[in-house]
């Protein structure tokens, strides 16, 4: 063998590669390139851009594209194209990509299961052959799923005393009296749904329904509401049956029962599109109903159904629904509306949705925790789009007061530099909030000095007192705590920090510190959004000194604050079973033994962690981390936003944890052949090694087990097929995998 | 002004790749950009804090409040913010209330917590206190060793991780086949084949928790002590579980038993018989495994290694050919070689090399061409080292002198 020799003589491409930079002659790489170095030589460019100021990084782009395309890498071309959409928003490059394989079926097919996957379908021309639609509509998602359920043997559903019996097992018990109540039913209910998620089958709902038509019968109100919403959840991406499952719900009596069906229906098709515009055409009814409840789920559904689409049809039939100047109502009008036309910069509808609040008094924009839908709105519309700050300020928000006008453009700042890695907008980001933490501190202590005057303080006399006594003080109720501003641009500001380094890996420790930092020194308010933010950036990728930072968080003795950051604990290992949370969340649960809210977050947490059974994954990147899912982001953006206002989340605005159906996505790497039929090809799924830099063909996966495919692979593996029968169209190794079939190949096993 | 500074767990990455680059720089850059960012971040506050020097002023009053605290008690409960039931020296239990100074965090289940000297207030919280010599095992900062640093091995990767890891973090797929998960395995071979290495990569990447122990850390000066240490290992292990607990070189205390008069080795026995009664276990303790390494396999008690206690026996040859060419790529990753290197004439010959008398010979050579001030390591160099390296082998090999 000569690797090494050819290793050595391949030695200079990078010092070539670098002086090319220098010189502003990338381009003329390509000489030097072969197909043995061709890797190598696009994963080190591929970083140089990566790291490299904002500005220079669309040229540098371009031309890796145009490397990859000399030599016929259409796909990696097209992640490019998609790379640079992201930066300029220009779809010209994206059309390109398409336009070149208009002929070869395989590679468009390839192409359409990367956008949907990624969720911005809206992208793809419209003159696509049926197949490739569906491929876009998502509509294999649901048998790759169950196959991948079926080969694990996964398919027996999964009963809350299932998933808690470990922790039960360590003796520790709670008081049943404290779990029976509703908020914890309610949260209950969701656990169970989020672990069968996708099955099509549960242990709770599909077979009380066997005994009696109506699963939430001992629940009232909004905890109906989300017991049945919750099925959304259980059927998700089975676009054929799911609705059958769903419609019976709708047409039921009680008002909880069907506003929870039409959020159930819209979960049911999260990033799937039918053809038939089932969701569409069974919610638009209900955006006319007097129920308010049932207008505003029926809205939310639509969002989340056709998030990331750009159907005008769909936004026009919204927007000309009837708000009645109902406040809330049109918060989640316009929140469907940013779901569906998602980083489009539609002025015009940015306009409509801001007109909806042009009748509403000033304190209502102020005190309501709604506000923030509509910012978020217009955030969602403008993602991505650097310049959109001022526009949204300057023009569009005139007529809102000052305080959440700050908070609308701090939160489409925050979308704005979403996974750009850029050092001036994280400096920006850092100085605004270290402002507002002053101010914020101002606020507190003024607050907290109000408290103290007002009750009494027990003070050194206090003696030590009788058990009884001691019991009365557990059951009053705690000392009021500080309340929320709804209007504050804090976590906003917070969470920009997190979304602007998105997938990047070199970074995510310092931000770690950084968050360790402002919890150490912050406020009351900063450390409710603080764990949020901190898992938000690296969601599926449980880092230890992360998860050990959110633990301390979880002690904290005001309740918004742990119970954020215990449900963050869920969100950051979710679908991963990581044992150190399990463990963590373990501990927490003893330490919360009296507390019935924590209690749930504990197991809320806990049911993420095993979310669809350890098959689904809640991602904002995907392709190695080098692609934002905007519609993800925004799933986990309303939830985390929504938990800002910690009150109502736990009441009417739980409502708004569906959009993390947005987010949720299978973990698996599965192959299929050019029919599209599933093929069980060997994939090797261990820890990614960074080959960057390295001459010759290095290992690029360490610690492997090969399994047959589907197999499990989150964001925190990578999968390799290995090499023999089945051939991938591509260099990547994620998602669904059209691969080559080579009938000849003996079987010998590679090494 | 007390300038308060916390450490935090994120370690700073590794910046790939590790060659001088354009690109290594331009990560170097990111990373100080951060780093001056989060600098900047922290004065502000800083500033912010120190406004009317209200700081220290509330840090004497405290001082005063809290006086001398004179009792130290055991939280057993927290009632609620600032109530709490503390006991003191495990018997009298009291009903007391929290200063609101106390730092709540701080405050957890089972924590020693300072006791005013009147009015028993709780006024302080001590740091956790741990066995010192348990804690010392406890791997905090996971080894820089990955799987990415072990060349071939996979066979042995790959039953590990499903005998130690799987039933940890998936005990239901164990569960759901019926057979109960192996309760540890051992990992024999000569010595450098990497056995201590592949235990080092299941410390960085696993998320369960890590001991680890020498055997020879488990023989103490004083009787009773060993087994003691034995029984507060699995202790710690239980509490902190799921985890792992990896001891190496376990031929200190694990060899066959034979009477014997010394009160040394009848204490080493001892140790033995409480490891061999803690891996039965009493109590099922499925989510502790337990990774034991040795050169010397033949030398342990069988009782030791009978199944049902160590049941699986993971072996670890010397590296074939194509292994130890791997084995010489991971050492010479960071290098610059001559192109006149030839990895196969050195790996090609039928001298017996471990893993780590590659690595020595990677090193040597290295270390032969710095002498020069060469920055390009040469195919001389390596032959040279490769000499040197078996030459030493051969001449001071123990297994030479006393078998
Ligand atoms: N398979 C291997 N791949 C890479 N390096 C190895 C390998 N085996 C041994 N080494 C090197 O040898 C050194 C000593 O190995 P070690 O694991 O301590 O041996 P032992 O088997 O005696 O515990 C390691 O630090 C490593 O650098
Ligand atoms: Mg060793």
């Amino acid at each position: 063998m000569t690797e090494v020799t050819k290793d050595t003589e391949l030695e200079p491409i990078f010092t070539t590669i670098d002086r090319l930079l220098e010189e502003n002659n990338l381009q003329d790489i390509v000489k030097s390139i072969d197909q043995a170095n061709l890797p190598n030589v696009t994963l080190y460019i591929e970083q140089v851009v990566d790291n490299s100021p904002l500005d220079q990084r669309v040229a540098l782009l371009n031309t890796l594209r145009g490397i990859q395309l000399h030599f016929g890498g259409e796909i990696e071309g097209f992640l490019t194209a998609l790379r640079v959409f992201h930066l300029t928003n220009d779809p010209t490059l994206v059309q390109d990509s398409f336009n070149r394989v208009q002929d070869n079926h395989d590679m468009l097919h390839q192409m359409c299961f990367i956008l949907a996957a990624n969720g911005q379908v809206s992208l793809a021309p419209s003159d696509l052959d049926n197949v490739s639609k569906s491929i876009l509509g998502n509509r294999l998602l649901s048998r790759t799923f169950n196959l991948l359920a079926d080969r694990l043997d996964l398919n027996e559903p999964k009963t809350l005393e299932a998933i808690f019996r470990s922790h039960d097992a360590d003796g520790t018990r709670v008081r049943p009296s404290l779990l029976g109540t509703d908020t914890v039913s309610m949260l209950d209910s969701l656990v169970n749904a989020v672990v069968n998620a996708g099955f099509g089958t549960d242990g709770l709902f599909t077979s009380v329904e066997k005994r009696s038509p109506d699963p939430a019968a001992h629940v009232a109100g909004i905890n109906r509401l989300v017991m049945t919403a919750s099925l959304g959840f259980i059927h998700m991406w089975s676009f054929d049956e799911g609705p059958n499952k769903i419609a019976p719900y709708l047409l039921c009596e009680d008002n909880d029962v069907v506003a929870g069906a039409c959020l159930a229906l819209g979960t049911v098709f999260a990033g799937v599109q039918s053809d038939y515009d089932v969701p569409l055409h069974m919610l638009t009814p209900h955006l006319s109903s007097s129920e308010e409840r049932i207008r505003v789920c029926a809205a939310l559904g639509i969002g989340i159904a056709y998030a990331g689409t750009d159907r005008g049809d769909v936004v026009e039939t919204l927007l000309s629904a009837d708000i009645q100047g109902d406040y809330r109502f049109g918060a989640h009008i316009a929140l469907a509306v940013g779901l569906i036309a998602i980083r489009t910069g539609n002025a015009a509808y940015a306009n409509i949705v801001i007109a909806l609040t042009a009748e509403v008094p000033a304190e209502t924009i102020e005190a309501s925790q709604y506000t923030k839908l509509y910012a978020l709105s217009l955030a969602l519309m403008f993602f991505g789009q650097k310049d959109a700050e001022s526009t949204v300020a300057d023009d569009l928000l005139t007529a809102w007061p000052d305080k959440p006008r700050a908070m609308a453009a701090a939160l489409v700042r925050a979308t704005a530099i979403a996974g750009h890695s850029d050092v001036l907008a994280h400096q920006d980001a850092a100085h605004s909030l270290a402002a507002l933490l002053s101010e914020d501190r101002t606020v507190e202590s003024d607050f907290i000095k109000k408290k103290s005057e007002d009750d009494a303080n027990p003070g050194l006399s206090d003696k030590p007192t009788s058990l009884a006594a001691m019991f009365a003080a557990r059951d009053q109720p705690k000392s009021a705590p500080v309340p929320t501003d709804e209007a504050s641009p804090l976590p906003p500001t917070l969470m920009a920090l997190s979304l602007g380094h998105l997938g990047d890996d070199l970074t995510q420790p310092l931000l770690g510190r950084l968050f360790d930092r402002i919890h150490h020194y912050g406020t009351t308010a900063s450390q409710r959004v603080l764990p949020l933010a901190a898992s938000m950036g690296s969601l599926g990728v449980p880092d230890q000194a992360l998860a050990a930072g959110l633990h301390r968080m979880a002690h904290n003795s005001d309740e918004a604050a742990s119970f954020n950051a215990i449900v963050s604990l869920g969100l950051l290992g979710a679908g991963t079973g990581d044992a150190h949370i399990a463990q963590t969340l373990k501990t927490l649960r003893k330490y919360y033994k009296s507390s019935s809210v924590h209690q749930g977050a504990v197991r809320l947490a806990h049911g993420l962690l095993h979310a669809g059974k350890g098959l689904i994954g809640v991602h904002t990147v995907h392709m190695d981390k080098k692609l934002l899912r905007p519609t993800a982001i925004a799933g986990i953006l309303t939830t985390a936003l929504a938990m800002c206002s910690h009150e109502s989340f736990l009441k009417e605005d739980m409502i708004l944890f569906f959009p993390l159906a947005l987010a949720m996505t299978p973990r698996c790497v599965s192959t299929v052949d050019a029919a599209l039929n599933p093929i069980g090809a060997s994939v090797k799924v261990g820890q990614k090694i960074d080959i960057v830099g390295l001459a010759g063909k290095p290992r690029k996966i360490a610690g492997f087990q090969s399994h047959v495919s589907p197999v499990v692979c989150g964001l925190d593996n990578v999968a390799e097929v290995v090499e023999g029968e089945f051939e991938p169209l591509t260099s990547l190794h994620e998602g669904v995998l059209i691969c080559k079939v080579h009938k000849d190949v003996e079987h010998d096993d590679v090494d | 002004m007390v300038k308060r500074t916390k450490t935090t767990g994120h370690k700073l990455p590794t910046i790939t790749p590790s060659q001088r680059c354009k690109l290594k720089l331009l990560k170097a850059n990111r990373l100080h950009d951060m780093l001056l960012i989060e600098n900047e971040v922290v004065d502000m506050m800083n500033e912010d804090e120190q406004a009317g020097e209200k700081i220290t002023r509330d840090v004497d009053r405290i001082h005063t409040i809290r006086g001398t605290p004179v009792a130290v008690g055991v939280l057993e409960e927290q009632i609620d913010e600032s109530h709490a039931i503390v006991s003191i020296g495990g018997q009298t239990d009291m009903y007391v209330s929290c200063m609101s100074f106390v730092d709540k965090n701080a405050l957890e289940l089972g924590a020693s917590v300072l006791l005013h000297n009147k009015v028993s207030h709780v006024v302080g919280v001590l740091p956790d206190d741990e066995d010192p010599m348990v804690s010392v095992m406890k791997v905090e900062k996971a080894p820089k060793d990955t799987y990415a640093d072990i060349g071939g091995l996979e066979e042995q990767i790959r039953e590990i991780k499903e005998a130690v890891e799987l039933p940890l973090t998936h005990p239901e797929l164990y569960e759901s086949i019926g057979v109960p998960p192996p309760k540890g395995v051992i990992l024999y071979g000569p010595p450098g084949t990497g056995k201590t290495l592949l235990a080092k990569a299941v410390a960085n990447q696993t998320s369960a928790t890590f001991l680890r122990v020498v055997g020879s850390e488990l023989v103490q000066k004083y009787l009773g002590e060993g087994p003691r240490l034995v029984r507060e290992l699995f202790k710690v292990a239980e509490e902190m579980a799921p985890t792992i607990v990896f001891i190496d070189e376990i031929d200190a205390v694990g060899t066959k038993r034979y009477d014997s008069h010394s009160g040394g080795e009848r204490e080493v026995q001892r140790t033995m018989l409480e490891l061999l009664n803690q891996l039965d276990g009493f109590d099922s303790r499925t989510d502790v495994k337990v990774i034991m390494a040795t050169n010397r396999i033949d030398s342990l008690d069988p009782a030791l290694i009978r199944p049902g206690r160590i049941d699986r026996k993971i072996e670890f040859p010397l590296p074939d050919v194509k292994t130890k060419k791997y084995i010489f790529d991971i050492h010479t990753r960071k290098m610059t070689l001559d192109p006149d290197v030839d990895i196969d004439t050195l790996v090609g010959s039928k001298d017996e090399l471990s893993g780590a008398d590659i690595k020595a010979i990677c090193t040597e050579a290295g270390m032969l061409a710095l002498r020069e001030r060469r920055m390009v390591v040469k195919a001389a160099d390596f032959s040279a080292a490769r000499e040197t390296v078996l030459y030493k082998k051969k001449d001071t090999s123990p297994e030479g002198l006393y078998m």
